[in-house]
């Protein structure tokens, strides 16, 4: 039993670290992004590549950074399109592009920070073998959570992005930098999914082509907590985990499709996800 | 016999006598009259080589593609093929089967292509290998994938070779190390990827490992679908089961992943983990790899040890690419020198001063001969009857990875069906 909730912590951490940076970014700047899990895969690149010389937990901090660099960039990118539909084609255009980078700057390798992982040691509960990175894990996807939820409820910065996003005219008519809020808030959405990214190295390699397997289990968790809000992804993710750890428990042969099964029961009973208060209608 | 002509007279009749070739094994190597005669030598062979380039399979093509390069060099520098210049043509394996077929057609039809090696994923091969008989044009060889079925259904009779392993020896070898390592094993639980490579992984080496040890109880069959990036779950499950061993066939990162996620969580103090394809990342997990695990790869580059050839190829991929060939650049090297042996030996059985594909084909399904990971011995069911190593692993002061200490060579008699039988009928035969 303990090793089943062990597993489900840690699963549950992995995706809420996966998830929260795109669900962030839509919420903060409605740009739904298909190359969100490239955002991540460079996060756990660029960790490996300079866990080599610097220490692990700088080296973190430099792959968030550099997040936040890509996202401003990306800011500039996604402001070309003016609808949905284009915003799809940017991003999966995007993500292609950004597949080829990483082909290019790291070739087809493995990377990984688990040698240093693994020097982090483990504590013992319950006869169970607790890695502590993997507790760091949970630790650093909870204090993402909380400082973004700190941001957005309770800074001004917060308020100019919820109400950029709301009532974009009135917000400009207020003296809002609506602009600068989107540009904000995608860079750090973009930093908290290579922050996550780069956490993730400890227990996952990052190879080519992992941002297309990824992206699936991104949207699951999106899909399952309805677009833009932050507490729903955490909940969704902790959902996702639930099945998938019952489901390799109790019912191995379903583990490949029970996280659809969720997803499609979801979207059939209530389409705009479990967390979402309202459908939003333009 | 009467059967044998008539069937010859007919598809000359059908056909280009060019692509005739009776997959039978039972004509001699005496050159025929009846065969057209083979072409001028040429200046230039042109093999196409396709594997993963991109995609997360890429950790297994990238390395044979490598591979391919330094054979192409290899040979060239010993006079080529029969005289003429190996010239590669590298293609990327992504995109399914159906974009394999296209591109084989291409390749062959227009692409000028005299050779075709290839393949990882056995759908690949699968969907590729009828339309290559049918076309009957191209000497195409199939250098990794491991699908039994290309032999247990007879899918390659004329044009088309494999000299990589299949399941069933990954299978058979791996279970008779665990026997040998572990004789009092009882309880296994298999943790292997959901698609139709996994399954057979663990269908061969379950079948052979009940057969040898009938008392050996499966507590459980996990699956994962491919290039799953956490095993949290599985690891917890197993650590609960605790049974004697776990077999896994899982590859590329996915194995790194589970190796990983494993070492930190404590599994390899509960039970012992026999990898069917391990070889290939043990220097790409390095330490987290822990001792005393069963690995199989079906080569690995200490074996043999005794061999000038594979001291060469080793020294020379390392110099070159930085690490020791692991199991998939051999398998391009069996792939390639069977090729260049098979043209050879048919322009010299013919003396002809290029060989027709009939006559290549005929001396390529009894060819046998030295790769740098082992000798080849080809079949008349045009499948490489493959030995296959097996070693556990062991830190050794001057490699920052585990290698294989001790390691055994289980040779082929042992783990091959005869040619006539199927994997099924021979394996009943127990």
């Amino acid at each position: 039993m303990v090793g089943l909730l062990l597993s489900l912590l840690l699963f549950w951490a992995y995706l809420a670290l996966l998830s929260l940076g795109l669900q962030f970014i839509y919420g903060s700047a409605r740009v739904l992004n298909l190359a969100h899990a490239s955002f991540f895969v460079l996060g756990g690149y660029l960790a490996s590549y300079f866990a080599n010389w610097i220490p692990l937990a700088a080296s973190i901090a430099v792959a968030a950074a550099a997040g936040a660099a890509a996202g401003a960039l990306f800011y500039f990118y996604i402001r070309w399109a003016r609808d949905e539909t284009t915003q799809l084609f940017l991003t999966y255009s995007l993500f292609w592009l950004m597949e080829a980078l990483f082909r290019t700057a790291f070739g087809y390798g493995l990377y990984n920070t688990t040698r240093q992982a693994l020097a982090l040691g483990s504590v013992t509960v319950a006869d169970q073998q607790v890695p502590v990175a993997g507790l760091i894990g949970v630790l650093a996807m909870l204090t993402a959570m909380a400082l973004l939820y700190l941001l957005v409820y309770k800074t001004t910065f917060g308020m100019f992005l919820r109400a950029a996003v709301d009532r974009p005219d009135v917000a400009v008519a207020f003296g809002v930098p609506v602009e600068r809020a989107a540009l904000l808030g995608i860079a750090l959405g973009s930093a908290v999914a290579a922050f996550g990214g780069a956490v993730s190295s400890m227990w996952q390699n990052f190879s080519i082509g992992l941002a297309g397997s990824l992206l699936v289990y991104a949207f699951a968790a999106v899909a399952i907590s309805g677009l833009g809000s932050l507490f729903g992804v955490l909940a969704s993710s902790l959902i996702i985990s639930a099945i998938r750890s019952a489901a390799v428990y109790y019912f191995p042969e379903l583990e490949i499709f029970a996280i659809y099964i969720a997803v499609l029961a979801v979207l059939a009973v209530r389409p705009q996800g479990l967390f979402v208060r309202y459908e939003r209608r333009v | 016999m009467v059967g044998l002509a008539l069937g010859y007279g007919f598809s000359q009749l059908t056909r280009p006598a060019a692509e005739v070739v009776t997959p039978s094994g039972t004509e001699t190597l005496t050159p025929s009259q009846t065969r057209s005669a083979g072409g001028p030598k040429k200046s230039v062979v042109k093999i196409a080589v396709v594997t993963f380039t991109t995609g997360a399979a890429s950790v297994f093509g990238v390395p044979a593609a490598n591979m391919a390069r330094l054979m192409a060099d290899f040979i060239n520098q010993r006079g080529g093929i029969n005289g003429a210049r190996v010239e590669l043509d590298i293609r990327d394996e992504s995109g399914g089967a159906d974009q394999m077929v296209a591109l084989y057609r291409q390749l062959v039809s227009v692409g000028g292509v005299d050779v075709y090696i290839g393949l990882i994923s056995s759908s690949d091969c699968l969907a590729v290998a009828p339309v290559a008989e049918e076309l009957g044009t191209t000497l195409t060889v199939f250098f990794d994938c491991a699908t039994k079925r290309l032999v247990d259904e007879r899918m390659m009779k004329k044009v088309v070779f494999r000299t990589g392993g299949t399941t069933v020896q990954d299978g058979v070898a791996l279970a008779k190390a665990v026997l040998q390592h572990k004789p009092d094993v009882k309880t296994v639980v298999g943790l292997n990827q959901d698609y139709a490579y996994g399954r057979d992984e663990w269908e061969d080496f379950i079948t052979a490992l009940k057969k040898l040890k009938p008392d050996v109880e499966v507590l459980d069959t996990l699956w994962t679908p491919l290039f799953t990036t956490d095993y949290s779950a599985q690891i917890s499950k197993i650590i609960d089961l605790k049974p004697d061993l776990v077999h896994t066939s899982y590859w590329g990162p996915d194995l790194a992943n589970f190796v990983q996620q494993a070492a930190a969580r404590g599994l390899f103090r509960v039970t012992t983990v026999a990898f069917a394809r391990g070889e290939s990342m043990l220097q790409e997990v390095g330490a987290a790899m822990p001792e005393g695990q069963i690995v199989e790869g079906p080569h690995y580059f200490e074996y043999p040890s005794a061999s000038p050839l594979n001291k060469q190829i080793v020294e020379e991929y390392r110099r070159r690419y930085g690490i020791y060939p692991p199991y998939p650049a051999y398998h391009m090297a069996n792939a390639i020198l069977g090729v260049k042996y098979a043209i050879e030996a048919a322009s010299m059985a013919t003396g002809e001063d290029w060989p027709d594909l009939s006559s290549v084909s005929k001396v390529f399904e009894r060819l046998a001969y030295l790769s740098p990971g082992d000798w080849i011995i080809m079949t008349p069911n045009h499948n490489a009857a493959r030995g296959a190593v097996v070693g556990i692993t062991k830190s050794a002061p001057q490699y920052n990875f585990k290698v294989l200490r001790p390691y055994q060579y289980v040779p082929p008699a042992e783990i091959n069906p005869p040619p006539d039988m199927t994997s099924k009928e021979w394996y009943a035969t127990w």
